[in-house]
């Protein structure tokens, strides 16, 4: 308590270091950050390169730098081209399509093979009848005979409604068809699940900030339109506004 | 290095957490102290009481809880309040100071009052009053400050 002045004034001052759980969420955060760190790739030489004294010298296996200590490899070893200047070697998208043409034809021709062996079961068994006279044998292969033409019909329709389902599931699936799957929400996997993918979208590239505020006139969101304001000001755009940008 | 690091990720935690707390402690504490200080002094003293409390901002993270409340003349009444008075006399200025011969006053039946000389007992109602005041409602800006911020980090984070 103080009395400059005329004044009775109490001084009151908020101490992050006295709250507990105020401590842990820096904690926690810190943490965090710690973990996005060693997902970034690292920059600096590296560590172990003693005798050298150029400072551009490539360690090619050790882990060091300014994040000594930090373990892991930031980009992807797979790939990587440790002879040339870039880091990652990209794939030939050709050779990409060039592939999976040569994977569906190899489909086609399993649906194929798999007709073929039912037709050649079917002339093995006509053989066999032919080769093995009146007997007993004679009519347990006609019942496999007439059985397994019965069967080739409905088997081959089968299959190629197959082929031709997973033909179209994999068009519609596939990135920019009717039923791609990227955009779809995972909403128990979401932890704020009641905003909108499109005003996260917003939030997220800048366009609009959300602040909690006791005040329940200004609680809510703001949105700024113009890319003119560098620093949002929390003023339900009335200043915007005010100034023509909105 | 790596010590060095730490230490300095964990103030860059520690200033973004605190800078928040620094843009919103005068709303918090409006609402938490002194909302709810100036109800407790319209029942306790008066309506002119609860208005003449107010908060200052003085720094990062500080601010000061303020009573200025004055008499007809200006007199501090806040620090007669807030520490007491001792029994005293009271008399009146007289006409050659500038004032009048005799005191007035309203008494408890309405009635008006005169008199020469009055002995006041002192006072020691309201003694200490905006110290409690503070003390008591700390714990409920500790707590907003921890949910605000949380809630702050947590929208951060989406």
């Amino acid at each position: 308590m103080s009395v400059q002045g005329d004044n009775l004034k109490i001084p009151i001052e908020i101490k992050t270091d006295d709250l507990n759980e105020i401590r842990k969420l820096i904690n926690d955060i810190t943490n965090a950050e710690g973990d996005i760190k060693t997902l970034r790739p690292r920059k600096g030489r590296g560590k172990g390169d003693d005798s050298s004294r150029s400072a551009f010298t490539q360690q090619e296996d050790t882990q060091g730098g300014i994040f000594g200590g930090q373990q892991g490899e930031a980009l992807p070893t797979q790939g990587r081209d440790k002879t040339s200047k870039t880091p990652v070697q990209k794939e030939n998208q050709f050779a990409k399509l060039q592939q999976d043409v040569a994977q569906q034809e190899q489909k086609l021709n399993g649906i194929g093979a798999v007709q073929g062996g039912l037709g050649g079961l079917q002339q093995g068994i006509g053989y066999a009848s032919l080769l093995g006279g009146p007997s007993g044998g004679t009519k347990a292969l006609g019942a496999i005979t007439k059985l397994a033409g019965a069967a080739f019909l409905p088997l081959t329709v089968v299959t190629t409604i197959i082929g031709i389902a997973n033909t179209f599931l994999q068009a519609a699936l596939a990135p920019g068809g009717p039923w791609d799957r990227r955009f779809r929400r995972q909403i128990d996997k979401e932890s704020a699940n009641t905003i909108s993918l499109e005003k996260k979208n917003e939030i997220n590239q800048g366009f609009k900030i959300i602040r909690t505020q006791t005040h329940p006139s200004i609680r809510g969101e703001s949105g700024t339109s113009s890319s003119a304001r560098v620093n949002q000001v929390y003023d339900m755009g009335l200043e915007s506004s005010m100034a023509g940008l909105q | 290095m790596s010590l060095d690091l730490t230490k300095q990720r964990l103030e860059s935690a520690t200033d973004r957490v605190e800078r928040y707390i620094d843009d919103n402690i005068m709303v918090w504490a409006t609402e938490t102290i002194l909302l709810p200080a100036q109800s407790n002094l319209e029942t306790s003293i008066s309506q002119r009481a609860a208005q003449a409390l107010s908060l200052e901002k003085t720094g990062f993270m500080k601010f000061d809880l303020v009573w200025d409340l004055r008499g007809e003349n200006g007199e501090p009444l806040h620090f007669f309040l807030e520490f007491g008075t001792r029994p005293h006399v009271i008399k009146s200025k007289g006409k050659e100071h500038g004032g009048a011969d005799a005191l007035h006053w309203t008494g408890p039946s309405g009635e008006g009052v005169f008199a020469k000389i009055v002995n006041h007992p002192g006072s020691s109602k309201h003694v200490g009053l905006i110290q409690r005041i503070k003390e008591e409602r700390m714990p409920a800006l500790q707590a907003k400050v921890v949910s605000e911020t949380q809630n702050k980090m947590e929208t951060d984070s989406i």
